[in-house]
């Protein structure tokens, strides 16, 4: 457990450290949802219809351009192999490196959503449902995109591999994302989108742990 | 159980690649001409012999090149898990190999699927593409081999290369049924299984018979396609450890005076 914690700080100090590389996940999605708008015409009505789907391209894509933060800058160093001479698992490397890269990289994708939903005029209850969907699905997609980033290892060129990687995992991720973020505005927090939402972010959560510590470890020895 | 220990036998034997030659010296040409006699012949019945169905007309004979590329796809996913998992688990020397040459197959017979399905799609459902509950699982298996062959592709080192692309085949494989539930969840428009459930309507003899020789004929390319491939990989290996095990040579040229 605090060789757990002591990880996450860690990556909080150096996200800290890190003049700001850590908001460019921030700036590619103002950088996509405003190109979007003008490539739609800055058209409201077209907008208003396409502010929750391209918010939620946006928030993946971001997630997956970041990806290079999980886990490959440790692996590029020695970090990964040193911290598990010094008895720290795989299994709580890969642990830490989920949390604090949901923590880090996506809480703020996911919570300046308000600020982005002005630019395509959503309505409050939609907002809503974006927001609490998009919570729902934060522990399955940061579970998939750390999945990635562990399996790219060192190797990682900017996203674009795991892009290649983690397509697959995010298709049930967005069809129940968008079904739950729609479905809020007729039956509120309880429709069942929204457990089945969240389940299968468990559901990913459950997999891609030993996955990613497996990945790890495939990484580190050679 | 017996069976299952006999497949574990017959598993570990060919760990050892002078057995896997010795086995695939007979292997590979009988499953390379099986192949290449059934699947002319089925072609043969299957557009000239065999009658235009009521329904579909002569769009029909699609179906003998689709419906066996959609199993093949999906055998050779299946294939690429399971000897993933036997590599990954008990380091088998070659399942590793065989889970990468099935990859570029199992990529291609998917595309294949999706282009004939689209073609046959047109006549019958008067549209190349609707966003459906199989054609997009069929679409997502094509994103999954692609990733998996994305690993091998980076990847320098063998053995790690192994690995990473074996835990992506195992997390692709669990997430299988999740994806297939999610997307029929959706969409779905896709005509029900006819062959394989129990009370289904079933095909007449003569739109079988030429289906079951593609069928047979399509799995014998795909054994065909695992057992050259894991032949061409092993041969490889075997170049570059001979470039590394062998002696240093030194030439002195003649100095200039």
């Amino acid at each position: 457990m605090s060789a757990l914690v002591k990880i996450i700080t860690r990556d909080f100090v150096r996200a800290a450290r890190s003049a700001g590389s850590w908001a460019y996940g921030l700036v590619f999605m103002a950088i996509f949802l405003s190109l979007s708008a003008i490539a739609l015409d800055g058209d409201m009505t077209v907008l208003r219809q396409m502010g929750v789907p391209l918010i939620w391209l946006a928030v993946t894509f971001a997630a997956l351009m970041s990806v290079d933060h999980a886990f490959s800058e440790d692996l590029r160093d020695g970090t990964t192999g040193q911290l598990w001479l010094s008895g720290v698992s795989y299994l709580s490397q890969s642990t830490s490196g989920i949390l604090s890269f949901a923590l880090i990289q996506l809480c703020p994708l996911v919570l300046t959503a308000p600020l982005w939903s002005l630019l395509f005029d959503l309505s409050g209850p939609t907002v809503w449902g974006l927001i609490i969907a998009l919570l729902c699905a934060l522990p399955g997609l940061a579970a998939f995109t750390a999945l990635a980033g562990a399996l790219t290892g060192p190797r990682g060129k900017g996203g674009f591999l795991a892009i290649f990687i983690s397509a697959p995992m995010l298709v049930p991720i967005l069809i129940f994302g968008m079904a739950a973020s729609d479905a809020f505005l007729m039956r509120g927090i309880a429709a069942v989108e929204f457990r089945a939402l969240f389940g299968l972010s468990l559901l990913a959560l459950a997999v891609s742990i030993p996955a990613t510590a497996a990945a790890l470890a495939a990484n580190t020895d050679r | 159980m017996n069976i299952l220990s006999n497949i574990g036998k017959l598993i570990s034997y060919l760990a050892n690649p002078t057995r896997f030659l010795r086995f695939s010296r007979f292997a590979t040409p009988i499953s390379g001409w099986s192949a290449l006699v059934l699947i002319s012949v089925g072609l043969i019945i299957s557009l000239f012999i065999s009658p235009p169905a009521v329904e579909h007309g002569q769009a029909v004979r699609i179906m003998y090149v689709h419906v066996p590329a959609a199993w093949c796809a999906m055998a050779a996913y299946t294939g690429i898990a399971i000897a993933s998992l036997v590599s990954f688990v008990w380091r088998h020397n070659l399942a590793d190999l065989v889970a990468k040459s099935l990859a570029l197959p199992g990529a291609a017979f998917t595309f294949l699927a999706l282009v004939t399905g689209s073609l046959w799609g047109r006549p019958a459902w008067g549209t190349w593409w609707q966003w459906d509950g199989r054609m997009t699982s069929v679409l997502v298996l094509l994103f999954i081999y692609i990733g998996y062959m994305a690993i091998w592709n980076i990847v320098s080192d063998r053995r790690q290369a192994a690995r990473l692309a074996a835990i992506l085949a195992m997390v692709g494989w669990l997430n299988i049924p999740i994806i297939k539930f999610s997307v029929n969840w959706w969409n779905t428009l896709h005509q029900p299984a006819t062959i394989s459930e129990p009370g289904a309507p079933g095909l007449p003899l003569e739109l079988l018979t030429p289906l079951l020789l593609m069928f047979l004929g399509y799995t014998a390319l795909l054994a065909w396609f695992a057992l050259r491939g894991t032949e061409a990989e092993l041969a490889t290996l075997k170049r570059q450890r001979k470039a590394q095990s062998a002696p240093a040579k030194i030439t002195i040229e003649d100095v200039p005076s």
